[in-house]
């Protein structure tokens, strides 16, 4: 920078002078920069503990510098807030130790209490003089407040008057303020918060607060704009003037609101005292001045001097020093080696012209002793005359202002550089006059000589962001200048070297000198990651409001101020509806306790996760909802206020509900397995379940204990393995035929082979365990029917004896009566004895045919020859057959039938049914009957049936008559010789054709049987 | 020269009751009380008609007719028997029986019509 300043340095000074000037003019810059910047300045020598304070000491500490001086290391630290003390301490002490930039944000505590935002950057020296550290406090409260408030308020138009440098103001009818900028906050030193809501009267004294109230209220009385200048004592004591437009607007609530707008123009007064006091105020100055004053009358020399003037030149009193001319006063040459008296002419006579002059000269004391001075000679007029004033200032000091110089103009440079902020100045031309570390590498320069006198706004500034060119006219920090205001913009992009581009923030402060603007230090940052944390913010938003969860905000007490969609939605309320009322609306009957304690829990810094609970909907349906309860806290960690999210878990409960049920259904049917597998265990009969191909999968304890295998040796093997090569070979193939169509299979017709060769009779039930018409598993029960079938054949052959054996004295007794009847006729007693012995006979032979054909039946030898006849054959038979005995007891037979009648069955068991029927119809019937037997064809099958006028069967009784040795009690006294099996094999045998009986029967009116046979027999 | 009918059947008491039935009706009369005697008088000497029972101890009458038939003779034989099945019916017919009756069903009068048919 050290160059470029030179524009700006007056001209006509040498190198010394010039040294001087930049001196002061450094010194300023810096005080400028730091004071603009809000940063204090420091210069810490850790060997004694010690801190140098300059900047803007008392804008951000509250302190004054003298009171700021006493501040220590210690101090220091003493100030910042304990939570981040150690860490401050740690980092600094690291920072030394490693040779590395300090640099933290921290927290620090005015002098009223509060605590600000401190950036603190800092880098250590290390010289021969021992350890300095140099470095600024930045205060960045307002950037971290402008940070979180980005991150956190929606209220878009406290910004725009954020960015307004007069201070606003709106306050509602009750004089409370509802909205302020942040000038506002400036101009009266506090926080937004501590003033949203309060009034005048909170923070200025009883006296002026009435003041502004009255006016206040006039303004809404008469809703007219009204501008007042009153006198305002700010935080600090200084009074100010203010001027404040006041006007009256309506919100869209209908309420009236006032909007004040504020301008301090104390300078503008203050400049006008001074003018009125300037006389008084000059004498003032030249009384006072440091700097020696005199006034001098070309050609007759000086007429007064000030103190400072009669010591600097070494005289008593004001009138020694009248007494010298202005040549006695310097030596006879000056270093140019020009004469003093000749050169002090052309100096007062190029004053006289232009008004002023500086420059050099080196003067002479009364004592004789040189020494260098800097003299201003100003044209002044004084009681109507042109005189001049000379200023004269002592240089004896050069070296050591060089050296001050080159002190200062480093501290700056470290100062700039160490700090992060990108800095540069320019001058009225808009063309960089220095600029920082930070700058070049946030902007990707390599050097600062690539933008030192180059137009920064063609450089950095030229584009929008969408590229179209950004005249230079339009830039406010051009804009700025002319009114030699500050700026503040932060929705503009910069330009990098390389093209791209960032938005950024910058700030603008004019640079002056004696009054004037002559530039302008411009700092700002990359805001990237502070619009991105808004997106991020904007985002979070969207989230909430898309959110299915309900998302509830409260305050401590539990006030709702925030309700989501998904509260809505979850809830039923509207957020018009929920707003502002209290949470515990949401509890069911008798649970507002456990939101209150809640509540209680969450305000002593407690937070609750995934509590399920009931909540009571709008429409009165309680449902079941998973909380999430959690404090929301401010930066210090407060807790202000309280979050919950809520999730319906109403589907979630049905479905737990239900999965319940399925583990009750499961378990219960594990423990019915259990029970089956138990039965199955503990089963005698043999029990084997097979897969389809097939192959064993389980056999029970009888199984193994029937066939003596073990079950490990046939799990997976074909249950084939029990055959025998005994059982008729046809009976498989049927058996496969039946269980593979689904049906069961039963038969007692196996013969098996146990492990030890020796073989058994097995009664064999297989069926099927179907899924979907496909056959899954066999399951095999068989019992071991050896015994029975031996004792079923000892049976059969003891019947079949023991009949014959009968049967052979029967036939003797017959034909014994026979041959007695023929040896010479009978007395009719002997005839009626031989009757009896005939009659007992019959009947006992009839008995033994029916047990006979009973025994075989049950023992299953009756075989089913089936062969195609026609009915009317069979019917004619037994017609011929019966016809005898039928006229015998008088009754009329009427056999009706269809002579195209084929069936396929078996004729002789057939013959035998029908007989049976007739012989009953002919025997339970009173004499003179009618016998009527018919034929039918009803759908593939044939009725047949058999009908008489006689006794007919109680009907308490008809429900027996197919049972073994059943016999009507209404018949038993008048026929004697009935077996009681007559039906019951009927019935067996139809069965065994594949047919029905059925009967129909009055008691003493008649009795009708129908026997339904297929057509032809079922397919097996 | 009169008839001779050879009869099997090892129930004395109905054996009697023949004799006594088809006495007089000019037919000479052999009894024999099983099988084995049965084939023994047949070889010895042809009747003109066996009446044959089924059920006898030792050789029983399906024996007996087989061995009658295997041997070529071809006098008429009549089962006369307490078997009423239709198997046993069948069996009979095919080894060669000529009449088949089962006990209880016949009358000693019916006995002497059906003998007459075949001598």
């Amino acid at each position: 920078m050290q160059e470029n300043q030179s524009s700006q340095i007056p001209d006509g000074l040498n190198d010394e002078q010039n040294l001087g000037w930049k001196s002061q003019h450094a010194a300023e810059l810096f005080d400028l920069v730091s004071r603009n910047s809000n940063q204090l300045v420091y210069e810490y020598t850790p060997e004694t503990g010690r801190i140098l304070w300059t900047g803007a000491i008392l804008e951000v500490t509250g302190y004054t510098p003298d009171e700021f001086a006493a501040i220590d290391i210690n101090e220091w630290e003493r100030h910042i807030h304990p939570d981040e003390r150690v860490n401050a301490d740690k980092a600094l002490k690291e920072a030394q130790e490693k040779r590395r930039k300090f640099h933290m944000t921290y927290r620090f505590q005015r002098k009223d209490g509060s605590y600000v935002h401190i950036d603190d950057e800092g880098i250590f020296i290390f010289s021969e003089d021992g350890v300095r550290m140099v470095g600024t406090m930045k205060d960045v409260s307002e950037r971290v407040r402008l940070e979180q408030e980005a991150n956190a308020s929606k209220d878009f138009l406290s910004s725009v008057l954020g960015n307004v440098t007069d201070p606003i103001f709106v306050k509602d009818d009750q004089h409370r303020w509802i909205m302020l900028n942040e000038a506002f906050c400036t101009f009266m030193g506090r926080s937004q918060e501590e003033l949203i809501g309060k009034s005048d009267y909170d923070f200025f004294p009883k006296e002026q607060a009435k003041v502004f109230w009255e006016k206040d209220a006039e303004v809404f009385r008469t809703e007219k704009e009204n501008t007042n200048e009153e006198l305002f004592t700010d935080a600090k004591g200084v009074v100010h003037t203010i001027v404040t437009k006041k006007t009256i607007f309506t919100d869209s609530e209908g309420k009236k609101i006032l909007v004040g707008i504020i301008r301090d123009i104390t300078d503008r007064k203050e400049a006008e005292k001074n003018l009125i006091t300037s006389q008084t105020k000059y004498k003032a100055i030249y009384e006072e001045s440091s700097d020696a004053i005199m006034l001098l009358v070309p050609g007759k020399g000086f007429i007064s001097g000030n103190p400072a003037a009669i010591a600097l030149f070494g005289c008593k009193n004001e009138q020694e020093f009248t007494s010298f001319a202005p040549d006695q006063l310097s030596p006879e040459t000056q270093p140019d080696g020009m004469a003093s008296g000749i050169k002090s002419q052309q100096m007062m006579a190029i004053a006289m012209e232009k008004g002023s002059h500086l420059f050099e000269w080196r003067h002479k004391r009364a004592d004789g002793k040189e020494f260098p001075a800097i003299v201003l000679l100003t044209r002044i007029e004084v009681e109507g005359k042109l005189i001049l004033q000379a200023t004269v200032r002592d240089i004896t000091e050069n070296k050591k202002m060089a050296e001050e110089l080159a002190k200062k103009q480093e501290q700056l440079r470290l100062l700039l550089d160490s700090t992060a902020e990108a800095i540069y100045g320019i001058d009225l031309k808009g063309e960089c006059t220095f600029c920082n570390a930070a700058l070049l590498k946030m902007m990707g320069y390599a050097h600062q000589d690539e933008l030192l006198g180059k137009n920064m706004h063609a450089m950095i500034h030229h584009s929008h962001a969408d590229g179209t060119p950004f005249p230079a006219e339009q830039c406010r920090i051009f804009l700025a200048f002319r009114n030699g205001e500050g700026t503040h913009v932060n929705d503009e992009v910069l330009w990098r070297k390389d093209g791209t581009s960032f938005p950024a923030e910058y700030w603008s402060y004019p640079q002056r000198k004696d009054g004037k603007v002559i530039g302008s230090v411009v700092t700002f940052m990359d805001i990237t990651e502070r619009e991105k944390a808004e997106e991020e913010l904007k985002r979070l938003a969207a989230i909430i409001a898309s959110s299915d969860d309900a998302i509830i905000g409260k305050t401590l007490d539990g006030t709702i101020v925030d309700w989501n969609p998904g509260a809505e939605k979850t809830y039923g309320y509207t957020a018009g509806e929920a707003l502002g009322q209290n949470i515990t609306m949401l509890a069911p009957e008798g649970r507002q306790e456990e939101i209150r304690t809640l509540l209680q829990r969450i305000r002593d810094g407690d937070s609750v996760r995934q509590l399920e609970t009931i909540r009571r909907r709008k429409d009165g349906r309680e449902i079941p909802v998973s909380l999430s309860v959690f404090p929301i806290t401010d930066e210090e960690k407060k807790i202000i206020g309280i979050a919950t999210i809520a999730h319906d878990i109403s589907a979630l409960k049905q479905s737990e509900e239900e999965l319940k049920n399925t583990k009750a259904r499961l378990e219960e049917e594990v423990i019915n397995t259990r029970k089956f597998l138990q039965a199955v265990e503990n089963s005698s009969i043999a029990t084997i379940i097979a897969s389809p191909e097939p192959s064993i999968i389980y056999v029970n304890p009888a199984w193994e204990k029937l066939t003596g295998y073990h079950k490990e040796e046939v799990i997976g093997k074909n249950p084939r393995l029990l055959q025998s090569g005994q059982t008729p070979k046809t009976l498989y193939p049927q058996m496969w035929n039946a269980i593979l169509q689904g049906h069961e299979f039963l038969t007692e017709d196996i013969i098996n082979r146990r492990k030890d060769g020796t073989e058994f009779n097995a009664e064999l039930r297989v069926y099927p365990l179907m899924d979907h018409g496909t056959v899954q598993y066999f399951i095999g029960m068989q019992t071991d029917i050896t015994l029975r079938k031996r004792v079923d054949k000892a049976k059969s052959e003891f019947v079949s004896l023991a009949s014959h054996q009968l049967r052979t004295p029967l036939t003797a007794f017959r034909w014994g009566l026979g041959v007695l009847r023929k040896t010479g006729p009978l007395n009719p007693k002997q005839e009626e004895i031989a009757e009896d012995i005939q009659k007992a006979a019959a009947h006992m032979a009839e008995s033994i045919d029916v047990m006979l054909q009973l025994s075989r039946l049950e023992a299953g030898k009756v075989q089913v020859k089936s062969t195609s006849f026609r009915l009317s054959d069979v019917i004619n038979e037994l017609c011929t057959i019966f016809h005898p005995q039928a006229k015998l007891h008088n009754h009329s037979c009427n056999f009706q039938m269809d002579e195209n009648i084929t069936l396929t069955t078996d004729s002789a068991l057939l013959r035998e049914i029908l007989s049976n029927l007739i012989t009953n119809a002919i025997k339970y019937s009173p004499d003179g009957g009618t016998i009527t037997l018919t034929t039918k064809i009803a759908d593939k099958s044939v009725q047949i049936s058999v009908s008489d006028t006689g006794y007919g069967i109680p009907h308490d009784q008809q429900e027996k008559i197919f049972s073994k040795f059943f016999r009507a009690t209404n018949v038993l006294g008048k026929i004697p010789d009935g077996t009681g099996l007559g039906l019951y094999l009927v019935h067996s045998l139809v069965e065994l054709l594949g047919g029905t009986i059925s009967m129909v029967s009055v008691e003493n009116q008649g009795s009708t049987f129908t026997v339904t046979l297929p057509l032809s027999p079922p397919s097996p | 020269m009169s008839k001779r009918i050879l009869i099997a059947e090892d129930d004395v008491f109905l054996c009697k009751m023949y004799k006594l039935g088809l006495e007089g009706l000019g037919y000479e009369i052999e009894m024999v009380p099983n099988g084995k005697d049965a084939i023994a008088a047949v070889a010895k000497n042809p009747p003109d008609l066996l009446l044959l029972d089924l059920l006898m101890p030792d050789v029983d009458g399906f024996e007996v007719l087989r061995e009658i038939r295997e041997k070529g003779q071809k006098f008429p034989v009549i089962i006369l028997s307490n078997l009423s099945q239709e198997i046993d019916k069948e069996k009979c017919r095919t080894l060669g029986a000529s009449d088949y009756f089962t006990k209880s069903d016949m009358e000693l009068d019916q006995l002497a019509a059906i003998i007459k048919k075949y001598v």
